[in-house]
């Protein structure tokens, strides 16, 4: 889901301040890198542990090449078209099949993907980035031709079609190709992040998407990769077979300029239900699953057979009002009051405990835990206290009506339709003790449970003006980075991240200085205040932030969980061990 | 003649209830509230396609207009398009309705081996526990709400049988003979069939055993017994040939009715048959493909039932009208 | 069918006579009064639960998905909550929409069958049409579509159900209206001058009640199906416990992945055992006042398969 992009943002965004004040030069791809420090002498965010049950092996030794990784997961891919897509799925698969100029690598550390080398301009505008040769899986020549037509592609239309790939290419003003192995990307500020952005610009091919620029660039949208598989990859793999709700293949591209991968091919097989998921994982049926059910993580940890890995949590779960300024009926949920009430009557630590049996804890900003030093430690988790929001409701006017409902200054019955969807794991549960808690505050609300991308369509309804829906239940998966998750609730982000309708200039403005914002303190006090501003404005009551559990059959290795959708690295590297 | 008199009866009553479903499901889906037609809900869509939908069924038009233009196209075997996909509704059911087809299919042979097993066992033994046991246990499965059975089963046989999917979607890397192939599939519909099976197999049982019943008290039966026939033999040759028309007739309907009624194991075992569509449809708010798979499941009732009236007809000579 | 098998029938008392045989007929089948025994008592579970019942319905008492102790027979559920408590509530909700659809069902069939089998005619043709057309549509993927347009509350979900049902009974109904049709009495009745609605409700109907009911305890037997179906595939009433939506709980929250099979297999069983119990009374109850449908192989009352056109009551 977005989260997990967030998530890719957030450690591109870290990986980004890490080169900054480098100011340029590649890193090697090394075993073990150590870690960069600043020039700045100020101390680093703090790397995200993580923890596994069996040791990492070196690859030098035991590996086994050949075979296909067979991942399981009930997170599916909703579109291969990069401007369309929304879920983490989804962006995995592009980490997986298109460039990256950089990636990240073992311990957070920024590495060259597409890039070998790259140097910046002394003013920090002009960054040239030497590419590796290498083809696209169509035969084509990948140069830095594709990169150069992506990065203007998008900066052109970020306005309309390409808004979801704007913020990775914010305050760019445009990209050229002197030569086939040269990508020269010029800003018009200088930017405080730029390599967690790029991170996260996927270079498609010029030569199959060109044709789709029609209708002001509105075309880019309607197209469907999936209809003309095998896809035209650059990167380490293509997809060769993809069912939306079956499983998709992905298959090496003999043409990828990086190491090649040690499996012949990758497996994602989608699931709709968990217990079947974790018992093809048991029965050898599948290698990995990319999220381990809070209910059978006891189980795997104690069996042998299996690694189970822990990461601190980039996914927060949300609760989403309608926080559009011109909204039109139930505007009483625009009163900073009632949302108040909301947020005093949802219990978090119980959702913490019986949706995530205890994998999460309640949470305050939309930024998660592993970014560290840019989660503004002022903010508290609002506490579940019934009685103060009852008579937060109580001395704002809305009397309780018949049945127990309160009522809005029109008379109207407090009663709402929360949209939920089914993507989001132990959604149910949170939703109920949400339900549950607001019952007892006198407001009463319906569970509309919809698919991930009716859902969000419902949501920006009618044709992404956010003026139908009230309620929702979301997620957001963060990165180390908070530049990509504090930009999803921005005026710009109707019809592209935006899942609030919020609309703040003041916010907006802010936003844009802690892009151009070198000085980490500055922008570490910018971050926290846009922070302040979210928690006080209160489009979403943050909920949860849940813990990253995967789980892997020991027969393999080379997997790294923590790096997926951030690196290539996970999957070519992966590899049978020999038992 | 009376046959004749009768398939045409019985013929045009399978029509009529074509056109009612035909027409019911028009009005059905036009019926949403809060909606003035169908397409237009269509949030997924890009105001081409809008336009396009409007365009082919004719929304800006009377209802009369509608509904003939949506007959006209039935005719022509469009459907309409998708909504999540934009592709056409008959090629999205296409695949899902020929996965439940042979589940069903097997499923029913599963109840009518038990069926019949049962059934014979307990009118031959009738009146002891055999038969009382038999009809408790066939009767206790019938009551059994079916996604539990489901889980039960998947309980059980997790790790000897697949409990998920249709087949094995990385078979294809290990090089499959066709063979292979075969038994994967098998294996997998397994689990989805037997609890189909299980929960229907009492109505077999029943019409065996009262068809039996009827039988095995004839005079021809007890001379056959005291001729010494074994018991098996008496029992196919002669009582089984009274229950052949009520169980045919019970098979063709219970597949009409199943294609629709799997719905709650292809839930379970995520099985992604045509029942599995109509659930997804529904989160998806996809109306061009609920509205197509309803008419799809409708048919299969009807031509079931017209294919039980014929074999009535075939079968029991004695049908006046 | 002819009429002729009703030896007892005396135009004087009848009502009482059929009263008796119904009551006989349910005292000297140990089925049936077992039958009645449990749905009774499920019945007093239901409606004493918020007495009985040791927990809270929303109250955690331990760990998600404890095993079976003193303390929990059944064990808790996925938010940790005690499952008998829930199994109890359940039984409101389940056994509550269960005999309301059926009263629903019994109210729209009942009436159908009334009058298009005392009008005949043109009036006939018509219900007949609608029900006979009625059982071409797919039950389940009808209650999916309508729950999902028309909202997942209680009341919808229980008047989808009867609205779907309802066809059995009217046929069964319409069949036996037009046997009382012909009695005597009846004939007498009208000779004398006594309006239709006077000679439906003070004649025909008495006659068709017993078997009426009959039908409505077999209902609540599909009701209560229909309703655990409904509750699996994520339409039910989100905020309402039944036992369907126990199993729907627990298969969403993996409990066969933590072993929990306390959560999933008591719903079960209970559902088994009511509709068992209302299949046997309402069998025997239907058997002894309509000996027709003592035939034993294809009735028309299988729950799950249904004919378009019943040769029996035709």
């Amino acid at each position: 889901m977005r989260a997990r992009i967030l998530l890719i943002a957030a450690l591109a965004a870290v990986a980004a301040l890490l080169a900054a004040s480098c100011g340029g030069g590649g890193v090697e791809e090394a075993e073990a890198p150590p870690p960069a420090t600043t020039t700045g002498g100020e101390t680093e965010t703090p790397l995200p542990d993580t923890t596994t049950t069996a040791t990492t092996e070196q690859p030098a030794e035991e590996i086994e090449r050949g075979g296909i990784l067979r991942i399981g997961s009930t997170d599916h891919i909703d579109s291969l078209n990069p401007f369309v897509a929304f879920n983490a799925q989804a962006y995995i698969a592009f980490v997986m099949t298109y460039p990256l100029l950089v990636q990240y690598g073992p311990g957070y550390v920024f590495e060259g993907d597409w890039a070998e080398s790259w140097e910046t301009s002394p003013d920090g505008l002009v960054w040239t980035f030497t590419v590796k040769p290498g083809s696209w899986s169509d035969g084509t020549p990948l140069t830095a031709e594709d990169g150069a037509w992506t990065c203007n592609t998008i900066v052109q239309y970020a306005k309309g079609p390409t808004a979801s790939l704007a913020p990775f290419l914010s305050h760019v003003k445009e990209c050229s190709a002197p030569d086939p192995q040269t990508l020269v990307v010029t800003y018009d500020e200088p930017v405080g992040n730029v390599l967690p952005q790029l991170q996260q610009f996927f270079v498609l091919p010029k030569h199959v998407w060109e044709q789709h620029l029609g209708n002001d660039g509105k075309d880019l949208k309607k197209v469907r990769p999936e209809e003309s598989l095998p896809l035209v990859a650059g990167g380490a793999f293509t997809i060769t077979k993809h069912e939306k709700k079956g499983a998709t293949i992905y298959e090496k591209n003999p043409g990828f300029y990086g190491q090649e991968p040690y499996v012949d091919a990758v497996g994602l097989q989608i699931f709709t239900n968990e217990d079947a998921m974790v018992e093809a994982l048991r029965a050898g049926d599948l290698d990995a699953i990319d999220e381990l059910p809070p209910n059978a993580v006891e189980a795997f940890e104690s069996d042998e057979a299996f690694v189970v890995t822990r990461s601190p949590g980039f996914q927060v779960n949300n609760f989403i009002f309608n926080s559009n300024p011109d909204k039109t009926k139930n505007r009483e949920l625009l009163d900073p009051k009632v949302r108040e009430a909301f947020a005093l009557a949802i219990d978090k630590q119980a959702i913490a405990d019986t949706a995530y049996a205890g994998n999460a804890k309640p949470w305050a900003s939309i930024v998660a835990e592993p970014a560290g030093d840019w989660l503004n430690p002022n903010l508290e988790p609002e506490p579940f206290d019934v009685a103060l929001a009852n008579q937060i409701l109580d001395e704002a006017g809305y009397a309780r009506g018949s049945g127990g409902i309160r009522v809005d200054q029109d008379g109207e019955k407090m009663s709402y339709e929360v949209i939920t969807p089914t993507g989001v794991q132990g959604i149910n549960r949170e939703f109920e003790i949400a339900r549950a808690g607001l019952e007892q505050i006198g407001i009463e609300v319906t569970q509309k449970a919809l698919d991930d991308t009716t859902a969000f369509e419902e949501i920006g309804a009618p044709d992404w003006k956010y003026l139908d829906f009230d309620l929702a239940m979301w997620d957001w998966v963060g990165y180390l980075d908070p530049d990509f998750v504090l930009s999803v609730v921005k005026c710009d982000q109707y019809g592209g991240w935006s899942d609030t309708g919020y609309c703040n200039p003041a916010y907006d403005e802010l936003y844009a200085q802690q892009g151009v914002t070198v000085d980490q303190d500055a922008r570490h006090e910018i971050v926290w205040e846009m922070q302040q501003i979210l928690y006080d404005d209160r489009p979403y009551i943050q909920l949860v932030d849940l813990e990253y559990i995967t789980a892997y059959s020991t027969g393999w290795d080379g997997l790294q969980p923590e790096l997926a959708g951030f690196s290539k690295r996970p999957w070519t590297e992966a590899h049978q061990v020999a038992s | 003649m009376r046959g004749t008199n009768y398939v045409v009866k019985r013929t045009l009553f399978a029509l009529m209830t074509l056109l009612v479903a035909v027409t019911l499901n028009f009005v059905l889906f036009r019926a949403a509230p809060g909606d003035p037609a169908s397409a237009l809900r269509c949030r997924a869509c890009t105001p081409e396609f809008k336009e396009a939908q409007r365009k082919e069924f004719g929304l800006d038009k009377s209802k009369l207009e509608q509904y003939g233009i949506y007959v006209k196209q039935l005719a022509q075997g469009n459907l309409g398009s998708s909504f999540s996909s934009r592709r056409p509704v008959w090629e999205e059911l296409k695949d899902p309705l020929l996965n439940t087809l042979p589940m069903v299919a097997l499923g029913t042979i599963f109840s009518i081996v038990f069926g019949i097993a049962s059934g014979v066992v307990a009118a031959w033994r009738r009146g002891t526990v055999a038969d009382w046991g038999n009809l408790s246990v066939s009767l206790f499965f019938y009551s059994l709400p079916t996604q539990w059975l489901g889980l039960m089963l998947v309980i059980v046989f997790a790790g000897v049988l697949p409990i998920s999917g249709i087949s094995d979607p990385f078979l294809e890397f290990t090089d499959p003979s066709w063979w292979d192939t075969f038994v994967d599939r098998l294996k997998h519909m397994l689990l989805p069939s037997m609890t189909l099976g299980l929960v229907l197999y009492g109505d077999y049982a029943l019409v065996t055993r009262s068809a039996l019943l009827q039988t095995l008290g004839e005079d021809y039966i007890l001379t056959a017994r005291a001729k010494g026939l074994g018991a098996w033999r008496i029992v196919r040759r002669h009582a089984l040939r009274n229950a052949l028309l009520p169980i045919s007739t019970l098979i063709a309907i219970s597949l009409g009715y199943l294609v629709g009624g799997a719905i709650l194991v292809e839930a379970v075992f995520s099985y992604p048959g045509i029942g599995l569509e109509v659930y997804d449809a529904v989160f998806e708010r996809d109306y061009p493909m609920l509205q197509g798979a309803f008419l799809l499941l409708m048919l299969s009732v009807v031509l079931a039932n017209y294919v039980a009236d014929l074999l009535y007809l075939k079968l029991d000579p004695r049908i006046s009208e | 069918m002819s009429l002729a098998a009703h030896p007892d029938e005396t135009p004087q008392t009848p009502v009482v006579s059929r009263r008796q045989r119904t009551w006989s007929a349910v005292r000297r089948q140990p089925a049936a009064a077992t039958g009645a025994v449990v749905l009774l008592l499920f019945v007093l579970v239901a409606i004493l639960a918020p007495y009985v019942a040791p927990y809270g319905q929303r109250e955690k008492v331990g760990d998600l998905f404890a095993s079976p102790s003193g303390a929990h027979p059944f064990g808790l559920d996925d938010g940790g909550v005690d499952m008998l408590t829930l199994m109890m509530h359940g039984a409101r909700i389940s056994l509550l929409v269960g005999f309301a659809a059926a009263a629903v069902a019994m109210l729209i069939g009942g009436t159908v069958g009334l009058l298009s089998g005392y009008f005949g005619g043109k009036i006939d043709a018509l219900l007949s049409g609608v029900t006979n057309y009625m059982i071409a549509i797919p039950d389940i993927p009808l209650i999916l579509v309508a729950a999902a347009l028309f909202g997942r509350s209680l009341t919808n979900i229980i008047v989808i159900i009867g609205a779907i049902y309802w066809t059995y009974t009217a046929r069964i109904i319409r069949a036996e209206v037009k046997s009382v049709r012909e009695r005597v009495y009846v004939q007498r009745a009208r000779s004398l001058g006594a309006s239709n609605a006077r000679i439906i409700l003070r004649h025909v109907l008495p006659q068709v009640a017993p078997l009426l009911v009959a039908q409505t305890v077999l209902f609540v037997a599909y009701a209560i199906f229909a309703e655990t179906s409904i509750a699996f595939l994520g339409l039910g009433d989100p905020s309402l416990i039944s036992w369907g939506k126990l199993i729907a709980n627990a298969f969403e929250a993996n409990a066969i992945t933590a072993g929990a099979w306390w959560a999933i297999v008591p719903p079960g069983f209970a559902v088994a055992f009511v509709v068992l119990a209302c299949t046997m009374l309402g069998r025997t109850l239907e058997d002894a006042l309509n000996p027709r449908l003592r035939v034993g192989h294809l009735s028309v009352h299988r729950f799950r398969v249904r004919r378009l056109a019943a040769k029996e009551q035709e």
